[in-house]
């Protein structure tokens, strides 16, 4: 499995996780992908993935307007990429 | 989550360390700092190992954290406060649990506490309404006497009038 299939499926399995009705961090999320390989991904690979998971709905996020953080959620487009990769 | 095989490196930690150890990794600390800092504490661990200590130990008891907490949470009943407020503080209830170190039933008793004093807030501003309102119809009706005594309105009228100051 390559470092960004990992990173994917990392997040996507973390967000699985949350339960209803909350959202992950963005930290938490960038923190995830990182550790989901021995091999260190850079801050930009990390962006990356993070994007194209959005662009293609299988996450979603959320701007907090008093901090300017973001938060994230899976969909259930995400939830069944992520069945179909892993069978979670 | 897997259970911590006795003869392995993690077994053996203090859990404090343990803790120091989980909290490092939650927030982000690289395997190869981490194996560096576990060194400088006397614990010989490979990057391979800790990936696999983060994977099958720390992520899982971390979403059983997560679980935990916002089964608490969801149980709280959020009384007067506006529905925004309560997701607000609850999200942030909910990741400060997501730290190794958050203890549920602690975050659970803050985000009480939060609560509580949200609606003694909010009790205070009706308070506050409602002497800004007494105090407005004292003004009314001295307005109202005066104009009276100087003939400038009826009995009748005055009658009706403080009707009407005494439904504020």
């Amino acid at each position: 499995m390559n470092p960004t299939t990992e990173m994917r499926l990392a997040i996507l399995t973390d967000l699985a996780h949350l339960p209803e009705g909350y959202l992950a961090p963005e930290s938490s999320v960038r923190t995830v992908a990182k550790l989901s390989a021995a091999i260190p991904q850079t801050a930009t690979e990390i962006s990356d993935v993070i994007a194209s998971l959005e662009r293609e709905g299988l996450i979603i996020s959320q701007r907090i307007r008093l901090t300017g953080e973001l938060r994230y959620a899976i969909t259930p487009l995400g939830r069944v990429e992520l069945k179909s990769a892993v069978g979670i | 989550m897997r259970k911590i095989r006795s003869d392995s490196a993690y077994a053996s930690l203090e859990p404090e360390l343990k803790d120091e150890l989980d909290e490092g990794l939650l927030s982000g600390r690289s395997y190869t700092e981490t194996k560096q800092w576990l060194s400088e504490r006397g614990v010989d661990v490979s990057v391979t190992s800790l990936s696999s200590y983060y994977q099958n130990h720390v992520l899982p008891a971390k979403w059983a954290r997560q679980k935990t907490t916002a089964a608490l949470l969801d149980d709280i009943e959020i009384g007067k406060i506006d529905a925004a407020t309560a997701a607000a503080v609850k999200q942030t209830v909910f990741e400060l649990a997501t730290s190794s170190s958050g203890d549920p039933r602690t975050l659970k008793m803050l985000y009480d506490l939060v609560i509580k004093a949200d609606a003694v807030a909010l009790d205070q501003r009706k308070q506050d309404l409602l002497e800004r309102k007494a105090a407005a119809a004292d003004a009314a009706r001295i307005a109202l006497e005066n104009k009276v005594n100087s003939g400038g309105l009826s009995g009748e009228a005055l009658a009706l009038a403080e009707e009407q100051l005494s439904l504020l």
